[in-house]
Protein backbone atom coordinates (compact mmCIF):
# COMPACT_ATOMS: atom_id res chain seq x y z
CA UNK A 1 0.00 0.00 0.00
CA UNK A 2 1.18 3.70 -0.99
CA UNK A 3 1.90 5.73 1.92
CA UNK A 4 0.01 9.50 2.06
CA UNK A 5 1.27 9.90 5.31
CA UNK A 6 3.89 12.87 6.03
CA UNK A 7 7.25 11.61 7.83
CA UNK A 8 6.51 10.88 11.30
CA UNK A 9 9.63 9.16 12.47
CA UNK A 10 13.06 10.63 12.35
CA UNK A 11 16.58 8.99 13.38
CA UNK A 12 18.32 11.85 14.98
CA UNK A 13 22.36 12.28 14.76
CA UNK A 14 23.00 10.49 18.30
CA UNK A 15 20.79 7.80 16.77
CA UNK A 16 17.54 8.41 19.04
CA UNK A 17 14.44 7.96 16.72
CA UNK A 18 11.89 10.95 17.30
CA UNK A 19 8.49 10.59 17.31
CA UNK A 20 6.12 13.72 15.58
CA UNK A 21 2.58 12.46 16.31
CA UNK A 22 0.02 15.06 17.07
CA UNK A 23 -2.73 14.60 19.48
CA UNK A 24 -5.18 12.94 16.77
CA UNK A 25 -2.39 10.19 15.61
CA UNK A 26 -1.00 9.73 19.32
CA UNK A 27 -4.93 9.38 20.48
CA UNK A 28 -5.71 6.78 17.54
CA UNK A 29 -2.90 4.44 17.89
CA UNK A 30 -3.42 4.85 21.77
CA UNK A 31 -6.53 3.77 21.44
CA UNK A 32 -5.40 0.85 19.12
CA UNK A 33 -2.80 -0.64 21.95
CA UNK A 34 -5.16 0.06 24.62
CA UNK A 35 -7.71 -2.53 23.10
CA UNK A 36 -4.54 -4.99 21.35
CA UNK A 37 -3.90 -5.23 25.26
CA UNK A 38 -7.38 -5.71 26.62
CA UNK A 39 -7.29 -8.65 23.53
CA UNK A 40 -4.34 -9.83 25.03
CA UNK A 41 -4.98 -9.64 28.68
CA UNK A 42 -8.18 -11.71 27.72
CA UNK A 43 -10.35 -8.44 28.69
CA UNK A 44 -11.85 -7.59 25.75
CA UNK A 45 -14.08 -4.24 26.12
CA UNK A 46 -18.12 -4.20 25.65
CA UNK A 47 -19.61 -2.29 23.37
CA UNK A 48 -19.73 -2.99 18.99
CA UNK A 49 -18.29 0.15 17.96
CA UNK A 50 -14.87 -0.83 19.68
CA UNK A 51 -12.18 -1.02 17.36
CA UNK A 52 -11.62 -4.37 18.43
CA UNK A 53 -14.79 -5.69 19.97
CA UNK A 54 -15.37 -8.80 19.13
CA UNK A 55 -18.72 -10.12 17.24
CA UNK A 56 -21.30 -10.34 19.18
CA UNK A 57 -21.99 -14.44 20.09
CA UNK A 58 -24.95 -16.10 18.73
CA UNK A 59 -27.63 -16.68 20.47
CA UNK A 60 -27.61 -19.69 22.41
CA UNK A 61 -23.84 -19.91 22.25
CA UNK A 62 -22.56 -21.36 25.87
CA UNK A 63 -19.07 -19.03 24.78
CA UNK A 64 -17.00 -21.95 26.42
CA UNK A 65 -16.03 -22.06 29.84
CA UNK A 66 -12.80 -20.08 29.81
CA UNK A 67 -13.88 -16.24 28.85
CA UNK A 68 -16.47 -15.33 31.17
CA UNK A 69 -18.51 -12.54 32.03
CA UNK A 70 -16.96 -9.14 32.75
CA UNK A 71 -16.34 -8.66 36.30
CA UNK A 72 -16.81 -12.23 37.33
CA UNK A 73 -12.97 -12.80 37.45
CA UNK A 74 -12.16 -9.57 39.88
CA UNK A 75 -14.51 -10.81 42.56
CA UNK A 76 -13.56 -14.30 41.67
CA UNK A 77 -10.48 -13.40 42.40
CA UNK A 78 -11.12 -11.01 45.69
CA UNK A 79 -12.76 -14.70 47.26
CA UNK A 80 -9.90 -17.13 46.59
CA UNK A 81 -7.29 -14.30 47.45
CA UNK A 82 -8.44 -14.78 51.14
CA UNK A 83 -8.32 -18.55 51.11
CA UNK A 84 -5.31 -20.73 51.77
CA UNK A 85 -2.22 -19.83 49.57
CA UNK A 86 -2.07 -17.02 47.81
CA UNK A 87 0.94 -18.15 45.72
CA UNK A 88 -0.67 -21.68 44.89
CA UNK A 89 -3.88 -19.29 43.72
CA UNK A 90 -1.43 -16.91 41.55
CA UNK A 91 0.42 -19.27 39.81
CA UNK A 92 -3.30 -20.97 38.73
CA UNK A 93 -4.21 -18.12 37.72
CA UNK A 94 -1.38 -17.51 35.22
CA UNK A 95 -1.84 -20.58 34.20
CA UNK A 96 -5.47 -20.51 33.36
CA UNK A 97 -4.99 -16.95 31.93
CA UNK A 98 -2.34 -18.56 29.48
CA UNK A 99 -5.11 -20.46 28.07
CA UNK A 100 -7.62 -18.25 28.05
CA UNK A 101 -9.23 -16.72 24.95
CA UNK A 102 -7.59 -19.54 22.75
CA UNK A 103 -10.40 -19.52 20.64
CA UNK A 104 -10.35 -16.02 19.48
CA UNK A 105 -8.90 -16.16 16.09
CA UNK A 106 -7.13 -12.25 16.76
CA UNK A 107 -5.56 -14.47 20.14
CA UNK A 108 -4.35 -17.24 18.02
CA UNK A 109 -2.97 -14.98 15.50
CA UNK A 110 -0.68 -12.92 18.09
CA UNK A 111 0.19 -15.91 20.14
CA UNK A 112 0.27 -18.85 17.70
CA UNK A 113 1.29 -22.32 18.41
CA UNK A 114 4.77 -23.17 18.67
CA UNK A 115 3.87 -26.51 16.95
CA UNK A 116 2.00 -26.94 13.75
CA UNK A 117 0.02 -30.11 14.33
CA UNK A 118 0.25 -30.39 18.48
CA UNK A 119 -2.28 -28.43 20.21
CA UNK A 120 -0.98 -30.17 23.26
CA UNK A 121 2.80 -29.74 23.11
CA UNK A 122 1.92 -26.34 22.11
CA UNK A 123 -0.16 -25.87 25.26
CA UNK A 124 2.93 -27.49 27.64
CA UNK A 125 5.14 -25.01 25.90
CA UNK A 126 3.08 -22.08 26.73
CA UNK A 127 2.61 -23.62 30.26
CA UNK A 128 6.42 -24.30 30.79
CA UNK A 129 7.84 -21.23 29.52
CA UNK A 130 5.54 -19.07 31.51
CA UNK A 131 3.63 -17.38 28.84
CA UNK A 132 6.35 -15.44 27.77
CA UNK A 133 5.18 -14.26 24.07
CA UNK A 134 2.17 -12.54 26.01
CA UNK A 135 4.17 -11.28 28.68
CA UNK A 136 7.03 -9.80 26.05
CA UNK A 137 3.85 -7.91 23.86
CA UNK A 138 2.06 -6.45 26.92
CA UNK A 139 5.11 -4.75 28.58
CA UNK A 140 5.89 -3.67 24.83
CA UNK A 141 2.40 -1.75 24.33
CA UNK A 142 2.45 -0.44 28.15
CA UNK A 143 6.26 0.72 27.18
CA UNK A 144 4.76 2.69 24.02
CA UNK A 145 1.55 3.57 25.54
CA UNK A 146 3.88 5.77 28.50
CA UNK A 147 5.69 7.53 24.67
CA UNK A 148 2.61 8.20 23.57
CA UNK A 149 1.13 9.61 26.74
CA UNK A 150 4.46 12.05 26.54
CA UNK A 151 3.50 12.58 22.78
CA UNK A 152 -0.46 13.69 23.28
CA UNK A 153 1.11 16.06 26.65
CA UNK A 154 3.85 18.10 24.15
CA UNK A 155 1.89 17.68 20.76
CA UNK A 156 4.68 15.66 19.01
CA UNK A 157 8.61 15.60 19.26
CA UNK A 158 9.34 12.50 21.22
CA UNK A 159 13.01 11.47 21.00
CA UNK A 160 13.68 7.95 22.29
CA UNK A 161 16.52 5.60 22.63
CA UNK A 162 16.59 2.59 19.68
CA UNK A 163 16.39 -0.45 22.52
CA UNK A 164 12.48 1.93 23.48
CA UNK A 165 11.70 2.67 20.07
CA UNK A 166 12.36 -1.39 19.38
CA UNK A 167 9.14 -1.89 21.54
CA UNK A 168 7.35 0.27 18.80
CA UNK A 169 8.19 -2.42 16.12
CA UNK A 170 6.37 -5.18 17.84
CA UNK A 171 3.45 -2.82 19.74
CA UNK A 172 2.21 -1.94 16.31
CA UNK A 173 2.86 -5.00 14.70
CA UNK A 174 0.86 -6.85 17.07
CA UNK A 175 -2.35 -3.76 16.82
CA UNK A 176 -1.80 -4.55 12.73
CA UNK A 177 -2.17 -8.45 13.21
CA UNK A 178 -5.32 -7.83 15.19
CA UNK A 179 -6.90 -5.53 12.67
CA UNK A 180 -5.90 -7.38 10.02
CA UNK A 181 -7.45 -10.61 11.43
CA UNK A 182 -10.80 -8.79 11.76
CA UNK A 183 -10.78 -7.48 8.61
CA UNK A 184 -9.77 -10.98 7.33
CA UNK A 185 -7.33 -9.10 5.08
CA UNK A 186 -6.39 -11.86 2.05
CA UNK A 187 -3.57 -11.82 -0.38
CA UNK A 188 -4.82 -10.08 -3.07
CA UNK A 189 -7.19 -7.12 -1.52
CA UNK A 190 -7.43 -3.60 -2.05
CA UNK A 191 -7.98 -2.30 0.74
CA UNK A 192 -7.69 1.93 -0.53
CA UNK A 193 -10.35 0.44 -3.06
CA UNK A 194 -12.29 -0.67 -0.57
CA UNK A 195 -12.13 2.97 1.68
CA UNK A 196 -12.45 4.90 -1.54
CA UNK A 197 -15.61 3.46 -2.70
CA UNK A 198 -16.98 3.44 0.77
CA UNK A 199 -16.14 7.18 1.14
CA UNK A 200 -17.57 7.47 -2.50
CA UNK A 201 -20.82 6.04 -1.35
CA UNK A 202 -20.92 8.42 1.68
CA UNK A 203 -20.01 11.52 -0.28
CA UNK A 204 -23.43 10.02 -2.60
CA UNK A 205 -25.82 10.07 0.04
CA UNK A 206 -26.03 5.99 0.00
CA UNK A 207 -24.19 3.56 1.35
CA UNK A 208 -24.46 -0.25 -0.52
CA UNK A 209 -25.22 -1.63 2.32
CA UNK A 210 -27.85 -2.95 5.00
CA UNK A 211 -25.56 -2.72 8.07
CA UNK A 212 -24.55 0.90 7.78
CA UNK A 213 -22.93 0.70 10.98
CA UNK A 214 -20.94 -2.59 10.31
CA UNK A 215 -19.99 -0.79 7.31
CA UNK A 216 -18.65 2.54 8.89
CA UNK A 217 -16.80 0.36 11.83
CA UNK A 218 -14.49 -1.73 8.61
CA UNK A 219 -13.79 1.31 7.24
CA UNK A 220 -12.34 2.78 10.45
CA UNK A 221 -10.87 -0.33 11.18
CA UNK A 222 -9.02 -0.02 7.38
CA UNK A 223 -7.86 3.45 8.09
CA UNK A 224 -6.49 2.94 11.44
CA UNK A 225 -4.60 -0.43 9.82
CA UNK A 226 -3.49 1.62 6.79
CA UNK A 227 -2.30 4.06 9.26
CA UNK A 228 -0.24 1.86 11.68
CA UNK A 229 1.17 0.35 8.41
CA UNK A 230 2.52 3.51 7.50
CA UNK A 231 3.50 4.50 11.02
CA UNK A 232 5.32 0.42 11.03
CA UNK A 233 7.52 0.93 7.68
CA UNK A 234 8.48 4.55 9.02
CA UNK A 235 9.75 3.14 12.20
CA UNK A 236 11.39 0.19 10.34
CA UNK A 237 13.39 2.32 8.30
CA UNK A 238 14.33 4.98 11.05
CA UNK A 239 16.01 1.99 12.80
CA UNK A 240 17.09 0.07 9.97
CA UNK A 241 19.78 3.35 9.89
CA UNK B 1 4.05 -0.96 2.24
CA UNK B 2 4.66 -4.61 0.21
CA UNK B 3 2.94 -6.85 2.49
CA UNK B 4 4.27 -10.57 2.69
CA UNK B 5 1.02 -12.03 1.13
CA UNK B 6 0.84 -8.94 -1.61
CA UNK B 7 2.11 -8.98 -4.89
CA UNK B 8 5.88 -9.79 -5.58
CA UNK B 9 8.16 -6.96 -5.94
CA UNK B 10 10.38 -7.89 -8.89
CA UNK B 11 12.96 -6.04 -8.48
CA UNK B 12 13.26 -8.00 -4.81
CA UNK B 13 12.17 -11.11 -6.58
CA UNK B 14 15.61 -10.91 -9.04
CA UNK B 15 17.74 -9.34 -6.44
CA UNK B 16 19.25 -12.24 -4.13
CA UNK B 17 22.61 -13.56 -5.65
CA UNK B 18 24.15 -16.89 -4.93
CA UNK B 19 26.91 -15.72 -3.33
CA UNK B 20 29.03 -15.78 0.13
CA UNK B 21 27.06 -12.46 2.09
CA UNK B 22 29.19 -10.71 4.31
CA UNK B 23 29.42 -11.76 8.30
CA UNK B 24 26.57 -9.37 9.85
CA UNK B 25 27.72 -6.07 11.04
CA UNK B 26 26.24 -5.99 14.14
CA UNK B 27 28.58 -7.76 16.80
CA UNK B 28 26.12 -7.78 19.45
CA UNK B 29 24.02 -11.09 17.47
CA UNK B 30 27.61 -12.41 16.42
CA UNK B 31 25.91 -15.57 15.67
CA UNK B 32 28.18 -18.18 13.98
CA UNK B 33 25.21 -19.38 12.11
CA UNK B 34 24.91 -16.34 10.61
CA UNK B 35 25.82 -16.86 7.21
CA UNK B 36 26.01 -20.23 6.94
CA UNK B 37 23.51 -21.90 4.77
CA UNK B 38 20.54 -23.38 6.83
CA UNK B 39 21.03 -26.97 5.30
CA UNK B 40 24.27 -27.49 6.63
CA UNK B 41 23.56 -26.21 10.21
CA UNK B 42 23.41 -29.48 12.66
CA UNK B 43 20.85 -30.47 14.79
CA UNK B 44 17.52 -32.27 13.83
CA UNK B 45 14.61 -29.43 14.09
CA UNK B 46 13.86 -26.35 12.35
CA UNK B 47 12.17 -23.01 12.85
CA UNK B 48 9.89 -22.31 9.65
CA UNK B 49 8.38 -18.62 9.05
CA UNK B 50 4.67 -18.85 7.40
CA UNK B 51 3.80 -16.53 4.73
CA UNK B 52 0.88 -14.26 6.04
CA UNK B 53 -1.07 -11.19 4.48
CA UNK B 54 -0.59 -8.91 6.92
CA UNK B 55 3.28 -8.33 7.86
CA UNK B 56 5.41 -5.90 6.31
CA UNK B 57 8.34 -7.03 3.72
CA UNK B 58 10.04 -4.48 4.90
CA UNK B 59 9.35 -5.57 9.04
CA UNK B 60 9.92 -9.00 7.85
CA UNK B 61 13.46 -8.64 6.72
CA UNK B 62 14.51 -6.47 9.76
CA UNK B 63 13.34 -9.27 12.01
CA UNK B 64 15.50 -11.78 9.92
CA UNK B 65 18.43 -9.16 10.76
CA UNK B 66 18.19 -7.48 13.98
CA UNK B 67 17.38 -11.32 15.69
CA UNK B 68 19.57 -13.61 13.40
CA UNK B 69 22.24 -11.35 12.64
CA UNK B 70 22.30 -12.00 9.09
CA UNK B 71 23.30 -10.06 6.72
CA UNK B 72 20.82 -7.34 4.21
CA UNK B 73 21.20 -10.09 1.42
CA UNK B 74 20.27 -13.45 3.22
CA UNK B 75 17.64 -11.56 5.17
CA UNK B 76 16.05 -10.12 1.92
CA UNK B 77 16.53 -13.73 0.00
CA UNK B 78 14.53 -15.60 3.11
CA UNK B 79 12.01 -13.14 2.97
CA UNK B 80 11.65 -13.28 -0.23
CA UNK B 81 10.83 -17.19 -0.15
CA UNK B 82 8.53 -16.63 2.24
CA UNK B 83 6.37 -14.68 -0.21
CA UNK B 84 7.08 -16.72 -2.93
CA UNK B 85 6.71 -20.64 -1.79
CA UNK B 86 4.81 -19.62 1.22
CA UNK B 87 7.49 -20.45 3.64
CA UNK B 88 10.99 -20.45 4.48
CA UNK B 89 13.49 -22.24 7.64
CA UNK B 90 14.94 -19.58 8.80
CA UNK B 91 17.51 -21.97 11.82
CA UNK B 92 17.63 -25.20 12.74
CA UNK B 93 19.65 -26.81 15.60
CA UNK B 94 18.20 -28.40 19.04
CA UNK B 95 14.71 -28.51 19.83
CA UNK B 96 15.38 -25.93 22.27
CA UNK B 97 17.03 -23.00 20.70
CA UNK B 98 14.20 -23.86 17.96
CA UNK B 99 11.68 -23.10 20.62
CA UNK B 100 13.53 -19.82 21.43
CA UNK B 101 13.75 -18.85 17.99
CA UNK B 102 9.97 -19.35 17.40
CA UNK B 103 9.46 -17.42 20.73
CA UNK B 104 11.50 -14.74 19.42
CA UNK B 105 9.64 -14.69 15.98
CA UNK B 106 6.03 -14.95 17.98
CA UNK B 107 7.53 -11.84 19.85
CA UNK B 108 7.65 -10.22 16.67
CA UNK B 109 4.42 -10.96 15.22
CA UNK B 110 5.55 -13.10 12.82
CA UNK B 111 4.15 -16.53 12.15
CA UNK B 112 6.54 -19.43 12.87
CA UNK B 113 6.43 -23.00 13.74
CA UNK B 114 9.05 -25.50 15.21
CA UNK B 115 9.41 -28.64 12.96
CA UNK B 116 11.74 -31.77 12.85
CA UNK B 117 13.98 -31.70 10.11
CA UNK B 118 13.13 -33.08 6.90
Amino acid sequence: MASGFRALVRRRRDGHVVFDLDVVHAGVVTEALEQTRAVLLDQPADGAEDLLAPPAPAPGDGGGADSGVQGEPDEFDAIVAGLGDVADEESARRSAAAEAGRDDPVVRRLLPDVYLDDPGASAEFRRLSGDVVRTHKVSAIESVLTDLELLRDRDGGLAVSPERAAAWLTALNDARLALGTLLAVGEDDDLHAELDTYEQQLAEGGLDSDEPADQALRAYRIAVYDFLSALLDMVVRALDR
Amino acid sequence: MPTLGGVPDPRLAQSPPEEPAAPAADPGTGTALADRPVEQSPGAWQTVVWNDPVNLMSYVSYVFRSYFGYSHEKAEQLMMQVHTDGRSVVSSGSREKMETDVTAMHTYGLWATVQREG
